[in-house]
């Protein structure tokens, strides 16, 4: 590329910086943090489920017609409701996610769509900002262009963050497998690829703009306090007008990938693509703005 | 690595083992709290004292109950102790007894599985043990060696 990148650069940059974060006391905290936040969330759905089929023995049930009973439970109109509204899905994306999706699965990744992008923050928001703070870049300046730096960095931020979300992923679906036995593995499978492709999709715009803003900035704690600010306020505030004002300005936080979030998991082919798309677009727009803030500062 | 440059991953490996052994020490002390509750309960007599001692007997009863009081009050020591060794970057105080605790604090909880059966909650008490155990033997190896 005319602006020096190269990819052999990026993918050493990357790989190195993926194992280096293990290093650092931010990534080994935001990993303990995903896995612990992570595995909560879902010991919230699963433990209620787990304590039904412990106790159906002893009420003269079998394991089979409390696993009946859960589908009955998963698939009540009190459930869906809250689903939609927690969601603010459509019934027939509701009742793809409970019936034709396995029920405990789905809400275990809708509730972790909700918290993905701040466990993302806290992995991605020291791309540079540490090091240009410390003057430490300069030392890789003489090897390689900045574009390799930025982009090398950004990858192995999102290497960093895949690998945690998949040992999450992992943990839950087989614990779900082997333990509870309440799916087939078909289900299972099929479920945890649409739950992995949601969670790592809503991913990426976050660690672009981490990157971005860690461009920025000469701290690592200004740039993470920057990111939590610029990820948690718009979606607070409008959400606070909303309330206050009673008035539907939710299609305002569609301007933001927070608002795209759950359509990552529609059952329609069209909308979850549509969803993907716009993922990829504001990730697009960020590591542009990012690298041009990078490529233009004082290192 | 160079001696005096510790890596900010083993700093908070330090910070987190200290307040694991606060956790850890409440633990110990929580036993004694709870054998003062058994007592109670042991003469609580009808349909209560019946559902309380059954409660204790599915989650080990009172062996379990010493047991882990004992663990707990030993592993207080020990993460404290490798959290010095972490900080310090020693061999034998750091990377030894820290994966000496993680391996103590497996067994534990396998034992207990296997007595008690698996719940999920279970899991989440093996993620700090095994990574730190990962860590300390591959990731920061070479930065223990004091």
């Amino acid at each position: 590329m005319s602006d020096g990148t190269n990819a052999r650069h990026v993918k050493i940059v990357g790989s190195y910086w993926m194992r280096f974060s293990l290093r650092t006391g931010g990534g080994l905290t935001a990993l303990l943090l995903a896995l612990v936040t992570g595995l909560g969330v879902a010991q919230a759905f699963i433990t209620p489920v787990e304590n039904l089929m412990k106790e159906a023995p002893k009420l003269g049930h079998s394991e089979g017609e409390a696993a009946d009973s859960i589908a009955t439970i998963a698939e009540s109109n009190e459930i869906a409701g809250a689903l939609k509204w927690i969601t603010g899905l459509g019934e027939s994306e509701i009742e793809y996610l409970v019936t034709d999706q396995p029920a405990l699965l789905s809400v275990i990744w809708i509730f972790l769509l909700a918290f993905i992008p701040f466990l993302t923050v806290l992995s991605a928001f020291n791309q540079t900002a540490g090091d240009i703070g410390n003057k430490g870049l300069r030392y890789l300046l003489l090897r390689t262009e900045r574009s390799n730096i930025y982009l090398g960095r950004s990858v192995g931020t999102l290497l960093f963050s895949t690998g945690s979300l998949l040992l999450l992923l992992g943990l839950v679906l087989v614990y779900v497998g082997l333990k509870l036995k309440l799916y087939p593995f078909g289900d299972l499978a099929s479920s945890g690829m649409h739950g992995f492709l949601a969670l790592f999709f809503l991913s990426l715009p976050y660690i672009a703009m981490c990157g971005w803003f860690s461009a920025m900035f000469e701290s690592a704690f200004g740039s993470l306090a920057i990111c939590l600010l610029v990820t948690g306020f718009p979606i607070l505030g409008l959400k606070m007008v909303n309330w206050a004002t009673e008035s539907d300005l939710a299609w305002m936080e569609q301007l933001t990938p927070w608002g795209w979030k759950y359509d990552l998991l529609s059952g329609d082919m069209g909308a979850r693509l549509l969803a993907y798309g716009v993922m990829l677009g504001f990730t697009a727009v960020f590591l542009v703005l990012g690298m041009r803030q990078f490529q233009k500062r004082d290192l | 690595m160079a001696e005096g440059k510790r890596p900010g991953g083993l700093t908070a490996l330090a910070v987190i083992n200290f307040v694991f052994s606060a956790f850890s020490g409440l633990g110990f002390l929580g036993m004694f709290v709870f054998l003062a509750m058994m007592k109670t309960i042991e003469t609580t007599e009808g349909q209560a004292g019946e559902d309380a001692r059954r409660a204790i007997d599915e989650t080990g009863g009172y062996d379990w109950i010493i047991a882990s009081g004992v663990v707990n009050a030993l592993m207080a020591v020990l993460l404290l102790i490798s959290g010095i060794g972490y900080l310090k970057q020693k061999r034998v105080m750091g990377r030894m007894i820290g994966s000496g605790a993680a391996v103590i604090n497996l067994l534990f909880s396998l034992a207990f599985i296997a007595t008690v059966g698996m719940q999920f909650a279970m899991l989440v008490g093996f993620v700090y043990p095994v990574l730190t155990l990962i860590l300390l033997n591959t990731t920061f190896k070479d930065d223990l060696i004091n």
